[in-house]
């Protein structure tokens, strides 16, 4: 045999080895799904179990910052391609993928799970009595706090409503402690935090028909009281989210309280593990006694199909394995401390279970098992967030009252929204 | 007979092709095609519909262009000059025989050019941060009091300007200096022996001789300058009070964050008509000797 002849026959016989596998990949389908920070560790923790169980798919999980990731996803889904095939959207900016018309119906899929979420979550899912997406999580808050420095200034735990906070906040004042935080300048994570006010005491900003509410005293006694945390009573820490000076503030121990969602325990377990022990949980502080247990949340996320996945099968069947499994659902709580949106993995024991970090306290248990979420209607998002923070930078710039603030709110979003 | 003389009269279109085709398929159409989109209410998804000057009047018409304006035309003067001069007078300093240690210099200035937007953002960050931040500690050493270079909207320009000096520093001064490398060094030693100081010999033998190459480093920077985007929307989203919000922001917004091509096609017509004039005007400014 000369030496191109042998070299022919390794060849093929390379050829020939690779053949199964090259048959193995073509019958596989691979599915992309964008999502952000935990929920691809809850992705990643969950993949494995759904590529045994539907042998044919696997799921590549793509990192992404979050608001990127819906731009990315909205001007692909307008040019028809470079889009994934499942992405996690921001349920406060869903509507505005809507109208492209984009997205796959998911209508036939959600139906007859129709009673296993939320009505408010599963009314955000489309319009007309259709469906055009898979809930996936809530995010409602809690309220984290410092259980030792309340301790050594005799304040006690769970505080009830916001008077208490406000209360036990001019106690920590008293020596340079906040209870809370602010984020000022506000950006598009300031508004949501405002909108966790807003939404535990039920004051809208659209009505359900899409309409700016106008006179809406709810909402401005509200960011009144939201300012007044700030500037009058001066208990909470301002800062913008997530800013160096607020995670330096809260490993000096000059934070004494966060209200977020309960995915902030990752942030502080990172940015303060020695503070391990320390903090507790417990429920959003009710608007008085007689109230309603409710809390707010920094909006919910979905999980969207775009029409033009080349998978739209395999696609649907991830969203529905995350999205609408208990098991799954469970486990986005334990990996990524998502509350699920599928109300029977509410359920299951694993959500009571407890944090080290919070000395074997359970967050679900202390502080969101006894609240209620209230819906919240998001309109043209991406803008209103814009308007809104706006005014809240002029107002804690000093440049407009919360009352003016409101005012301008009001009229902004209903002159550039049309709404 | 014929063909292949055609063959060979095609032969060095055939190598450009590839060019002109890239260049017709991803540059001239897409100027093209935004032109036209800008007089359209296209927003991507339906059929767009020609609606003339519209984009145009609702632009000129809506406040925050205004502001974006403001803020990109008075960050645009702010930075090139600052950055131009002190580029100039790094390289003048790398130039000069007296200086030491000359290429280590020229390596510490242009590594910010090296290093990631996300890197330096994240440096930034630390450094403008109120109260713990660098600049801040430094600035209480100094008697000099507290500023939150990123939330008050006073400062949030500047701090922009700060970080983008620091990054585009390196590059300009390399520039300049190889500008002052190409003037002959026999026009200046003359200048010395006619009994020039160092002063008079930089003022009226060395910056007129490099007047091309600042030309050319005002042109460009400012030509950046207007289309900043990467550290405003790293570091304040435009904020706060849309004090950092430049024009390729709203830009950004009007066709990625709202979807509204058409209106987004219109802004980027404007910002380019701006360029181009302000291109212009310096080099009529600089003199006829340039050109």
């Amino acid at each position: 045999m000369t030496m191109i002849d042998r070299r022919a026959v390794l060849a093929g016989m390379a050829a020939a080895a690779a053949m199964p596998a090259i048959g193995n990949a073509q019958a596989r389908s691979k599915i992309t799904y964008w999502a952000w920070t935990e929920h691809v560790a809850a992705a990643n923790a969950v993949k494995g179990e759904f590529e045994k169980q539907n042998p044919g798919i696997t799921v590549e999980v793509v990192n992404l910052n979050p608001f990127d990731l819906q731009d990315k996803f909205l001007v692909a889904l307008a040019a028809g391609a470079g889009g994934p095939d499942v992405a996690l959207i921001l349920q406060r900016r869903f509507d505005g993928y809507l109208p492209t018309g984009g997205l796959l119906d998911t209508t036939a899929a959600m139906a007859p799970l129709k009673d296993s979420f939320p009505a408010s979550v599963y009314a955000s899912l489309g319009t007309g009595g259709k469906t055009f997406a898979v809930p996936y999580d809530q995010n409602p808050a809690v309220y984290f706090y410092r259980a030792d420095i309340f301790e050594a200034n005799g304040i006690k735990a769970p505080l009830e409503t916001w008077e208490d906070v406000v209360a036990a906040g001019r106690i920590l004042a008293a020596k340079g402690i906040f209870i809370g935080h602010v984020s000022s300048p506000s950006g598009v994570p300031g508004v949501a935090n405002l909108v966790q006010y807003l939404q535990s005491r039920n004051a809208q900003i659209f009505g359900a028909d899409g309409k700016v509410i106008r006179d809406n005293t709810l909402a401005r006694e509200t960011l009144q009281f939201y300012f007044d945390l700030a500037r009058k009573e001066k208990v909470v820490f301002e800062s913008r989210n997530n800013a160096p000076e607020f995670f330096q503030a809260i490993k000096e121990s000059k934070i004494a309280g966060y209200a977020v969602p309960a995915w902030a325990i990752f942030r502080l377990q990172k940015e303060a593990p020695e503070h391990a022990g320390k903090w507790r949980v417990m429920p959003w502080p009710k608007w008085g006694k007689d109230q309603p247990a409710t809390t707010g949340a920094w909006g919910g996320n979905v999980l969207a199909i775009p029409k033009v996945s080349r998978n739209k099968e395999a696609a649907l069947k991830w969203a529905m394995f995350i999205g609408a499994n208990e098991l799954t659902q469970v486990k986005i709580w334990q990996e990524g401390h998502l509350v699920p949106a599928f109300a029977p993995a509410l359920r299951s024991p694993e959500l009571l279970k407890g944090e080290d970090y919070l000395s074997g306290q359970s967050i679900y248990e202390a502080g969101l098992k006894d609240r209620t979420l209230n819906g919240f209607n998001y309109f043209d998002w991406a803008k209103a967030e814009v308007i809104i923070g706006n005014a809240l930078d002029l107002m804690f710039g000093g440049k407009t009252s919360p009352a003016e603030a409101w005012a301008e709110i009001e009229k902004q979003l209903a002159g550039q929204l049309g709404r | 007979m014929l063909w292949p003389r055609l063959r060979r009269g095609l032969t060095p279109y055939l190598f450009l092709a590839p060019f002109f085709l890239t260049f017709i398929a991803f540059w001239l159409g897409p100027i093209i095609a935004s032109l036209i989109y800008s007089f359209t209410d296209w927003r991507g998804f339906a059929s767009p519909r020609f609606i003339g000057f519209a984009n145009y009047s609702k632009l000129f018409a809506d406040p925050r262009f205004w502001v974006a304006l403001k803020n990109t035309l008075f960050y645009g003067v702010v930075y090139v000059t600052i950055l131009n001069v002190s580029a100039l007078a790094l390289a003048l300093c790398l130039d000069s025989l007296w200086l030491r240690f000359k290429n280590a210099v020229k390596v510490g200035f242009f590594l910010p050019v090296t290093i990631s937007l996300v890197v330096a953002a994240v440096i930034f960050e630390m450094i403008f941060a109120k109260g713990v931040g660098l600049l801040n500690i430094v600035q209480k050493g100094l008697g000099l009091g507290e500023i939150d270079w990123l939330g008050d909207p006073r400062f949030s320009i500047w701090a922009i300007i700060i970080l983008r000096v620091w990054r585009a520093l390196g590059y300009y001064a390399v520039i300049y200096f190889a500008g002052l490398q190409g003037i002959p060094t026999d026009v200046k030693e003359a200048a010395r022996l006619d009994g020039c100081s160092p002063w008079q010999v930089t003022r009226h033998v060395t910056l007129p001789l490099l007047k091309p190459v600042i030309l050319f480093g005002v042109i460009m920077s400012t030509i950046w300058a207007l289309e900043l985007f990467d550290e405003p929307w790293v570091l304040t989203k435009g904020g706060p009070a849309d004090s950092t919000l430049t024009i390729v922001i709203y830009l950004y917004q009007a066709g990625f964050q709202y979807v509204e091509l058409g209106y987004a096609a219109a802004v980027s017509y404007v910002l380019t008509l701006m360029i181009v004039a302000i291109a212009i005007v310096q080099k009529l400014l600089s003199g006829r000797e340039v050109a």
